[in-house]
């Protein structure tokens, strides 16, 4: 862990939250893989579609961009590119949860918000809780292992899956949330390491 | 029908469903390919399954006996097999499924006849449009209103979303207003190209085959002798009829989620080379869960074929299946490292699939209100309680 990543991490959190994950994303190459994308161990990419040369696996046109998954060679990783891609996660599953609020805010059912029953406020709090969970082993003094940040990705997902949930058939189109939360998925796919066996 | 006919049949369909597999990154791509499949066993079959003996409706013999689909029972063994073979296709097949199971419960002779005639003529696509934008499915505030015209028909305007199919289909129903409250509602039979009538797909992140739409209605005329139940009371036509409606089909998704399931533990079995010995413990595992959500479903399709109103069980089925397929997915995806989903495309795909379960027919959190609500008036076990 370097220094670095104790500005980068949060900044990219917040770009992920405020403007989306492909601003967030192009961040990330910017600060850490300027000149091209950077492959994973299992030699995927996932980066902003202006800096592929072509030769893309899939594209996933997302708000604020395009995002294509690149396939070659692992490639040497970045210091901080681990750490950097769970702050960029967290950003964007924060941000799915205050689309998911606002949704449950404005959707009546049965004469009262969707916010208000007590089921859909214990799934809230259930993907709250990974998301915070996260965030503090993302603010640990000690070094993060490949394990640590692996662990982080799971969760992460796990909050993102609950939280699509609640957006009911809106969370499950191309372009909307849910799909951005996929899309963040392949992220750890790409870039979280397998466990040592 | 015997335990005997109905291993027959999960047999037959099995060996269909070998020919849908091939074709389902296919379709993922292109939801349209469909069309070019009409001539398999399998969506010939969907293209008419519902359809009662009587309206002409003669599909092969099972181990001796037809099997048309038109109860719960049969269509579970159906869906969960073409389903492990693949779902969108499944989806995707033209077919009366959700109209079909309506027009059943509450149409009249002449508007039976129309439906079932249509549907045997030739592979035609029907849709079931209840849910509305910004309202989900919650019937309580549906606004879509059929009006009286001057011809002595009605006129149907309003707007529905997520509704499978719309945008292919030349038949369907559509739930519309009469007046407030739950006696208000009324399916209508809506046969489409009609004149104010669009429906555009909306893309969506898996299941493609199911193409999902919006549907706009501005003022389409609706012959009077289309307003489905007319000759019913208002008790047992719209809200009522609805209810019943997703109880006889709700089987049927947990089935779709059972054979999703299946698909998935399947993959693991065929491409996971010299598991571990805590492996194979999880590998069985997983198979013993799919296990228990196929007995689930079955008592809960046997539940519904004997009482439309029994939903509880079709619920608790729903609940069980629906959340096994996402997790069997994901499960899977765990035996060939973070990378699986961009290393194995069908894998891919299931975890897409299978995230649709969620938010058709029922989200978890209204499966579980249904069975509690079950368990405390005494449709659980016959025990009533004041709830």
């Amino acid at each position: 862990m370097t220094g670095r990543i104790r500005e980068l991490g949060p900044l990219l959190r917040g770009r992920a939250r405020q403007e989306g994950l492909v601003p967030a994303l192009a961040g990330l190459h910017a600060a850490l893989s300027p000149r091209a994308p950077h492959h994973g161990p299992t030699g995927f990419a996932v980066a902003p579609a202006e800096l592929a040369d072509g030769g893309a696996e899939r594209t996933e046109r997302l708000p604020g961009g395009e995002v294509v998954v690149l396939r070659g060679e692992p490639g040497a990783e970045p210091e901080d590119w681990g750490e950097a891609v769970v702050w960029l996660r967290l950003g964007c599953s924060e941000a799915l949860r205050e689309t998911a609020v606002g949704h449950l805010g404005e959707r009546v059912s049965g004469g009262s918000a969707l916010l208000h029953r007590q089921l859909v406020r214990a799934q809230l709090a259930d993907a709250l809780t990974g998301q915070l969970e996260v965030r503090a082993v993302l603010d640990r003094p000690e070094p993060r292992t490949a394990a640590d940040l692996a662990h982080a990705h799971d969760r992460l997902s796990a909050a993102d899956r609950g939280l699509a949930r609640l957006l009911g058939a809106s969370g499950y189109l191309l372009g909307g949330p849910g799909h951005v939360a996929d899309v963040s998925a392949l992220l750890a796919a790409a870039y979280a390491h397998p466990e040592e066996s | 029908m015997t335990d005997r006919w109905y291993r027959e049949l999960r047999q037959r369909f099995r060996e269909l469903g070998a020919d849908l597999r091939p074709h389902a990154l296919e379709l993922d791509r292109d939801p349209e390919a469909i069309r070019a499949h009409f001539d398999l066993p399998a969506v010939r079959y969907l293209a008419a399954m519902g359809v009662p003996a009587e309206y002409g409706h003669d599909p092969e013999p099972i181990a001796g006996r037809p099997c048309h689909g038109a109860r719960a029972r049969e269509r579970v063994v159906i869906m969960e097999e073409l389903a492990a073979a693949d779902a969108g296709m499944l989806v995707a097949a033209p077919g009366p499924l959700l109209a079909g199971v309506l027009v059943g419960l509450v149409a009249d002779e002449r508007q039976r006849e129309l439906f079932y005639g249509r549907m045997l003529q030739r592979p035609l696509w029907t849709f079931f449009a209840l849910t509305e934008p910004d309202r989900g499915s919650d019937a309580a505030g549906l606004t879509t209103s059929l009006r009286p015209a001057d011809d002595g028909g009605y006129l149907l305007t309003g707007a529905k979303r997520y509704v499978g199919n719309a945008c292919r289909a030349q038949l369907g129903v559509v739930f519309a207003r009469t007046g407030p409250g739950p006696l208000g509602i009324v399916p209508v039979l809506l046969e489409t190209p009609a004149e104010g009538f669009t429906a555009e797909p909306l893309p969506s992140i898996g299941l493609r085959g199911a193409r999902i739409s919006a549907i706009e209605l501005d003022e389409v005329r609706v012959p009077a002798e289309n307003v489905l139940g007319r000759h019913l009371s208002p008790t047992r036509r719209g809200m009522w009829a609805f209810v019943q409606t997703f109880n006889l089909l709700r089987p049927g998704v947990a089935a779709i989620g059972v054979g999703m399931a299946r698909a998935a533990h399947e993959y693991v079995l065929a491409h996971r080379r010299a598991p571990s010995k805590d492996e194979r413990r999880r590998i069985d595992a997983l198979g013993r869960r799919i296990d228990g959500a196929r007995a689930l479903t079955e008592r809960a399709a046997e539940a519904v074929d004997a009482r439309t109103s029994d939903g509880h069980l079709a619920s608790a089925a729903k609940l069980r299946a629906g959340n096994l397929a996402e997790e069997a997915a994901l499960l899977a995806c765990e035996f060939f490292g973070p990378a699986a989903r961009l290393e194995h495309p069908l894998l891919d795909k299931l975890v897409r699939d299978a995230k649709s379960l969620e938010f058709i027919e029922g989200t978890t959190q209204v499966q579980q209100l249904n069975l509690a609500q079950g368990l405390v008036s005494g449709k659980v076990d016959g025990t009533r309680r004041s709830a």
